[in-house]
């Protein structure tokens, strides 16, 4: 994983952006979720939507983790 | 009991996110952690639906508006009055633009407007840090953010479903039980009063429906059935009435209603009242549809013309009144449906029909609001930047985010009062902490502890609407001022220069509001009913064919008005009778210019000139004037009654007829019955 990413001169730490990465794919694999009915499967689905949210996080630090030092 | 319980889960929910917010935030040890505190209380809502559109809203207003500071402050760095402005400059566009989306929606440019303004006046006298601090902002916004999101999220949400279901059933319960007291030929003061509440709650409809997306229901309904069904209890409101009003009407003619148009409507009634809640309310809507049809005369066949008309409009109105009802109660059935499939062809025909809900838009009150709070910011720079005052920047800048806060409302002054006092409580508080009991405390835990007391009783009034806006004061006043920072500091003069900065803020803005934004509730009545009346000329020249919009705007005029007038003293129904009027008038003139292509020669000539004389009349916008149609109207419509009165083609008779016939009576209601001689 990178620490910094330049955009126009301004450092943002990865995180944030793999964040917020995150959080949008997490939308919008919810909506897509809730459209197919898979909610009506699960007891408690803020819980769901939180470790869904977590996972994709995970994700996406393990698949920059390989990008190495080199600027993005 | 109940609201006590709920307003202390809340302040629980609170003070838990804002704790695991400064946790993190120090943690990762970002400088300013009392911004992600802050926000965790700004984001916080008692739905959770609420509060994940809001903190999506938040994150996005925030990047953008980091992003504008990041690009205006190194330009005109050299330049201080000159950022200010180009500052002020971008908040009164966003401004403007927030207040044409009256959604919660429009919290992205709001965000976006002031978050510039945090960064940005504080970096005019240190440009060097601009990159930094739009970055650390944004960190503790989102920290904040997502804190308030997890908690409220997950632990025991209080959903937006929920609360859409409850409210659902109760709209439908109340406009049958109206609508039940029309057909029942009532006419008590009280009925009025609820008939125009349906006005305001569609708005709450679709208030609560933008926050639908976004929330943690197991099951969503799908937004586009919410719509449709504002549709339909759009349309029950001018229905309701015309019928009340052709009963009337029918009764004042000799002969009266017939009997068996009574027992229709009797039988309606009791519809209304029972099978309508019933599920095989299809079979039993029919019942009545058939026998309405059945009793439906032809007008300009057999008897007195305009007797036939009033007869032939009462009877195809309390049609559309049943269907609207039965397919309102499916459109219910639909939204509690589990799957998103539609429940009938009827049901998926209203769904894929619905429109996007329009709404009223001022653009010169929001243009407005948005030079009050430029000309608010420009002021307050010219004063920091020539004193040389070193709390300047703090008090324009929260000026500045008062202003866009509160600017457009109602009541902008008295609101700002409200929160400054707030705001005053707060940093007595917060002068408490930092002096007497925060020098004691050594770690983490202690502290937290040690807010609790403060933070529980701040959050649960935040959790009672009448005590909402203090509260939010108190939050920022006492959160900014307390030293929630990475590092324990004991700095009496910075704490009462920072705490004058903030309060010489709010009373400015307070007094600029009062200069620039002086709109009295009156004269922002006025421009509500001019709107209208625009919007009515404009549809009876042929230029509104929307009609699901055109209605959705004027629904939302009246919503708009309903409160305002309350406030006022002296009669409220008045005018909005009057709306209501306009309402079917501009709805009936939008349905004869579309009818224009495919009159005979001896009609469009009539025709044209009516629709020429309402938008005449509704377009020579001063509502203060009240003066009546002018009689060449009554004029006009009775010529085009002759000209479709002899039609021979008997589907146009009837449809323009029908037209012209509300059209006489809601412009006309005191004219005598229209004869053919005349």
């Amino acid at each position: 994983m990178i620490g910094e990413v330049s955009i126009f001169g301004v450092f943002i730490p990865s995180l944030l952006l793999l964040t917020l990465l995150a959080l949008a794919l997490t939308g919008i694999l919810a909506s897509v979720l809730q459209l197919v009915g898979f909610y009506r499967l699960v007891a408690y689905r803020p819980l769901v939507d939180l470790a869904l949210f977590i996972l994709l996080l995970g994700l996406l630090v393990l698949a920059s983790a390989s990008m190495g030092p080199a600027p993005l | 009991m109940k609201i006590d319980a709920e307003a202390v889960l809340f302040a629980l929910k609170c003070f838990a996110a804002a704790m695991l917010a400064y946790y993190v935030a120090l943690s990762i040890g970002l400088t300013r952690p009392y911004w992600a505190v802050t926000t965790t209380y700004i984001t916080a809502q008692p739905l959770a639906g609420a509060v994940l559109s809001k903190a999506v809203f938040r994150t996005m207003g925030t990047i953008l508006g980091a992003a504008a500071a990041v690009v205006l402050v190194p330009t005109f760095v050299n330049a201080p009055l000159v950022l200010a402005f180009a500052l002020a400059l971008w908040l009164g566009v966003c401004l403007y633009i927030s207040q044409l989306d009256r959604t919660p929606r429009a919290y992205v440019f709001l965000l976006a407007g002031y978050t510039a303004s945090i960064i940005g006046f504080p970096s005019v006298d240190v440009p060097g840090t601009i990159f930094n601090t739009s970055i650390l902002r944004v960190q503790e916004i989102l920290i904040g953010i997502v804190a308030a999101a997890f908690v409220h999220g997950v632990i025991f949400p209080r959903t937006v479903t929920h609360r859409l279901f409850a409210r659902i059933d109760v709209i439908l319960a109340d406009a049958e039980r109206w609508t039940r007291g029309s057909l029942a030929r009532e006419r008590a003061g009280t009925l009025d009063r609820e008939r125009r509440a349906l006005a305001i709650d569609i708005a709450e409809l679709l208030q609560l429906s933008v926050h639908l997306p976004f929330d943690t229901a197991r099951i969503l309904p799908r937004v586009r059935t919410v719509r449709a069904l504002e549709d339909q209890l759009s349309l029950m409101l001018p229905l309701a009435s015309t019928i009340e009003d052709r009963i009337d009407a029918l009764g004042a003619t000799p002969g009266g209603v017939p009997d068996a148009v009574l027992a229709l409507i009797d039988h309606a009634h009791d519809w209304l009242g029972a099978g309508v809640g019933e599920p095989d309310r299809d079979r039993s809507a029919q019942v009545l549809l058939d026998e309405a049809h059945a009793l439906e005369p032809v007008p300009g066949e057999s008897g007195p013309v305009w007797r036939e008309m009033l007869l032939f409009s009462l009877l195809s109105r309390l049609q559309e009144l049943i269907v609207i009802h039965r397919d309102a109660r499916d459109l219910r059935d639909q939204i509690h449906s589990p799957s998103i499939r539609a429940i009938s062809p009827r049901v998926a025909d209203l769904v894929d029909h619905a429109g996007n809900r329009a709404l009223h838009r001022d653009r010169g009150i929001a243009l407005r609001t948005a030079l009050g709070t430029i000309a608010t910011i420009m002021l307050g720079s010219v004063f920091w930047i020539a004193t040389a005052w070193d709390q300047g920047a703090g008090a324009v800048l929260i000026a500045g985010v008062a202003c866009a806060l509160f600017g457009a409302a109602n009541n902008a002054a008295k609101q700002i009062d409200t929160f400054m006092i707030g705001a005053v409580a707060g940093i007595l508080l917060a002068a408490f902490y930092a002096f007497a009991v925060m020098p004691r405390v050594t770690d983490f835990v202690m502290l937290a502890a040690v807010l609790a007391p403060a933070l529980l009783i701040i959050g649960s009034m935040l959790a009672r609407p009448a005590l909402g806006l203090p509260a939010l004061g108190s939050i920022v006043g006492f959160v900014n001022s307390v030293g929630l920072s990475a590092t324990y500091s004991e700095d009496f003069s910075s704490f009462v220069n920072g705490a004058i900065g903030l309060i010489s803020g709010i009373v400015f803005a307070g007094l600029c509001v009062k200069l620039f934004l002086t709109a009295g509730p009156r004269n922002l009545v006025a421009r509500l009913v001019r709107g209208g009346w625009r919007d009515v000329a404009r549809r009876a020249r042929g230029d509104a064919p929307d009609t699901g919009r055109w209605v959705a705007r004027m629904l939302d005029r009246i919503g708009l008005l309903a409160p305002r007038l309350a406030a006022q003293p002296g009669d409220p129904g008045r005018p909005l009778l009057d709306a209501l009027v306009d309402l079917r008038v501009g709805y009936i003139a939008g349905e004869l210019a579309a009818l224009r292509d495919t009159l005979s020669a001896e009609q469009a000539p009539p025709v044209a000139a009516t629709l020429a004389a309402i938008a005449r009349y509704f377009g020579r916008g001063d509502p203060a004037s009240a003066d009546p149609p002018p009689p060449a109207l009554l004029d006009g419509i009775d010529r085009s009654v002759a000209a479709f009165a002899r039609d021979t083609e008997r589907a146009r008779r009837r449809q323009g007829l029908l037209l012209l016939t509300s059209l006489r009576r809601n412009l006309f209601p005191a004219a005598p019955p229209w004869e053919a001689a005349a």
